[in-house]
């Protein structure tokens, strides 16, 4: 039995709005891998947790409201504390591009904006893997 | 073996997930040493009765006892092998609870509602000291039932107004409920009409242990405190009756004894095979050869 890519899909902060997320929650399984998806409204706490008890190799995190630059340090912090920090984060949603760099020196390895294929997604982290 | 923190206990459940023969084998010497501790609780039933809900509700009512432990099974894609794991998002209120912890696992498309390494699973949080382990199947149909083998109780969650979905499920999944329960009972007549055809089947089945029937509106957390204290007296059902208990343990161990002849098996195929096996299936596609003459020629050179 074969090891198999574990991603968790989440929604950080208060937007109710989680369409994207399940396309990609949906693709991704379609391309083999297990998808964990935790629902709308959740801290970043509640994020770090879930993926750590799944033992995901990458979180996704999506996110609409504006809230990214408090959000995803916090996520990326929270990793380290609690040792996690070789779980791999990309972020995905209404991110403007003036945000991406900031977001990317806080370890967010790479921000998928409208538009992106879904393609682009299963790329990236088929890639993330053989590094 | 410690668990000093939930990332190495949620590693080594990877491990034991992916059949890791040497993480299984220190599992297996360290659980013979300190034996069975904690209570196994299955929840099963179809697709939308509300089991995760209920599971979530369950939770909080046994984390005031003790540790709690979540495995909680969706089916994986034939085609692809992927999974969309979604039991998680009913139960999130607890992901910060220390007291908590939930393993999502795909089946890898097992049949009978459990995932091959779930008996393993749970012997890693028994060990870990989680003292209720609470396994949520797949959504059932009719003949999932190799959750029995693995619990100590069985919850039967099923929908209301049910009368057609019960003929359906008469046979398999009846018989393996220790307790039922109908959910969604705010619908209140259908749920009425279920609760009534159930005990009558029971009636007509009778039993040492006569399974109680119980209306749950998991939504709002109503009849789960019914539901916990039944849980609780058939654990005393069992642990007054050794032979009842002796009867699951026995099938447990039939159940876990083939699996693992077949991880062997398997193993075994992988390291030693793979050629025969490809070329097996090549003389099958083209005519050949037929399944059972390529299966025991493969079988012959790799049992040696």
């Amino acid at each position: 039995m074969g090891e198999k890519i574990r991603v968790l899909i989440a929604k950080p902060g208060l937007d109710g709005h989680d369409r994207g997320a399940k396309v990609i929650a949906q693709a991704l399984k379609d391309a083999g891998m297990e998808v964990i998806y935790t629902g709308l409204r959740q801290t970043p706490e509640q994020i770090v947790n879930a993926a750590i008890q799944e033992d995901v190799k990458f979180i996704g995190l999506s996110i609409l409201s504006g809230a990214h630059n408090t959000l995803f340090p916090k996520v990326m912090q929270l990793l380290k504390e609690k040792k996690a920090e070789d779980i791999k984060v990309f972020g995905g949603g209404v991110i403007p591009a003036e945000d991406i760099p900031f977001l990317k020196e806080n370890g967010i390895l790479e921000v998928f904006t409208p538009g992106t294929s879904i393609k682009t997604v299963i790329d990236f982290i088929e890639n993330e893997l053989k590094k | 073996m410690k668990f000093d923190s939930d990332v190495k206990l949620s590693k080594f459940i990877s491990k034991i997930e992916n059949q890791h023969i040497e993480s299984l084998r220190e599992l297996e010497l360290e659980f013979s040493q300190k034996g069975k501790r904690a209570q196994v609780i299955g929840i099963t039933g179809p697709p939308g009765a509300g089991k995760s809900t209920l599971t979530n509700k369950l939770i909080s009512a046994l984390v005031k006892k003790g540790k709690v432990a979540v495995i909680a099974v969706d089916p994986a894609s034939l085609f692809t092998d992927g999974a969309l794991l979604g039991d998680r998002i009913r139960m999130q209120e607890h992901a910060n609870n220390p007291d908590v912890f939930i393993r999502s696992l795909s089946n890898r498309n097992a049949l009978g509602g459990l995932s091959a390494a779930t008996g393993d699973i749970i012997k890693v949080f028994d060990i870990a000291g989680f003292e209720f382990i609470i396994v949520e199947t797949v959504g059932v149909g009719q003949d999932e039932i190799d959750i029995v083998k693995y619990s100590d109780t069985v919850v039967l969650v099923l929908n209301p107004a049910g009368g057609d979905d019960m003929q359906a499920m008469k046979a398999g999944i009846m018989e393996i409920a220790d307790v039922f329960v109908v959910n969604k009972a705010d619908l209140k007549n259908e749920a009425e009409k279920t609760f009534n055809i159930i005990n009558y089947w029971i009636k007509m089945n009778e039993k040492e242990w006569e399974p109680p029937v119980i209306k749950t509106n998991a939504l709002e957390g109503n009849g789960v405190d019914e539901l916990v204290s039944n849980i609780v007296r058939h654990k005393h059902f069992f642990d007054n009756n050794r032979k009842a208990y002796e009867k699951r343990i026995f099938l447990k161990a039939k159940h876990e004894l083939m699996q693992k002849i077949f991880l062997v098996i398997n193993k075994k195929l992988e390291t030693n095979a793979p050629e025969y096996f490809k070329t097996g299936i090549e003389s099958i596609v083209n005519g050949k050869s037929e399944p059972l003459n390529e299966a025991e020629k493969i079988l012959k050179g790799v049992l040696k």
